[in-house]
């Protein structure tokens, strides 16, 4: 399966992997880590949530959207979900294509739009607290891609 | 009808993994909405952000509800 949500630790050379090809001429990556701080914030850990099924249908939409605008060979992303700590992954993506703009500009759009519509959700747990957080861009009913 | 509703994040936390809301047939997914501010006023409030899936897509509106189906609502993303 090119798209997965997993408790396990991302191993991005796995993503790659999965997106040989004899065709592509570059393989573009993404990998997205927890960061130590949040609007002004300490954080010790963040805890991810999904909604697997919905979750995997909307990384196929992704896809589908991707292959829309650009000629790639494949695309394969991969969300974490459950406690994780400073520093580890929490999302890669790799796409490869026969040339290299094709694939950069597909992951760039691809973590972008994976970041507004796929149902998954973060809590952040910092010094004193703790708080679920919205993306800027996440869908809501009334923003929800068509 | 009574509609099973899964829910997540911040909902879940505060509701449980699940609701049962009770529909008039047909409803709606605002029918939906509306109920549900009924019954958790203290999430009226967030109701113009929520989301609802229906059988695991984005739906929204006039978008009847048919019995069987897997219903959720879900505040706006955070994934990344």
């Amino acid at each position: 399966m090119r798209h997965q949500i997993s408790v396990d630790p991302i191993d991005l050379n796995d993503l790659v992997a999965r997106v040989a090809s004899a065709k592509a001429g570059g393989i573009a990556t993404f990998l997205g880590v927890v960061r130590d701080n949040s609007l002004g914030r300490r954080v010790l850990h963040l805890v991810y949530e999904a909604y697997p099924p919905m979750a995997l249908k909307e990384l196929q939409r992704v896809e589908d959207q991707v292959r829309r605008r650009w000629d790639i060979e494949a695309i394969a992303m991969t969300h974490r979900i459950g406690k994780l700590a400073i520093g580890e992954a929490s999302v890669a993506i790799a796409v490869s294509s026969a040339h290299r703009k094709e694939a950069i500009e597909a992951c760039h759009f691809a973590i972008d739009l994976l970041k507004q519509t796929v149902p998954i959700w973060k809590k952040e747990y910092w010094e004193g607290g703790e708080v679920w957080i919205e993306n800027p861009q996440g869908s809501t009913i009334s923003r929800a891609a068509p | 009808m009574i509609v099973k509703v899964k829910l997540f994040a911040v909902l879940k936390e505060a509701l449980g993994e699940s609701v049962e809301i009770d529909l008039p047939q047909p409803a709606t997914v605002s029918n939906l909405l509306e109920q549900f501010a009924e019954q958790y006023p203290q999430f009226r409030s967030a109701l113009p952000s929520l989301n609802v899936a229906v059988d695991y897509t984005y739906s929204r509106g006039d978008h009847v509800i048919d019995p069987g189906q897997e219903v959720a609502i879900f505040p706006p993303v955070s994934g990344g």
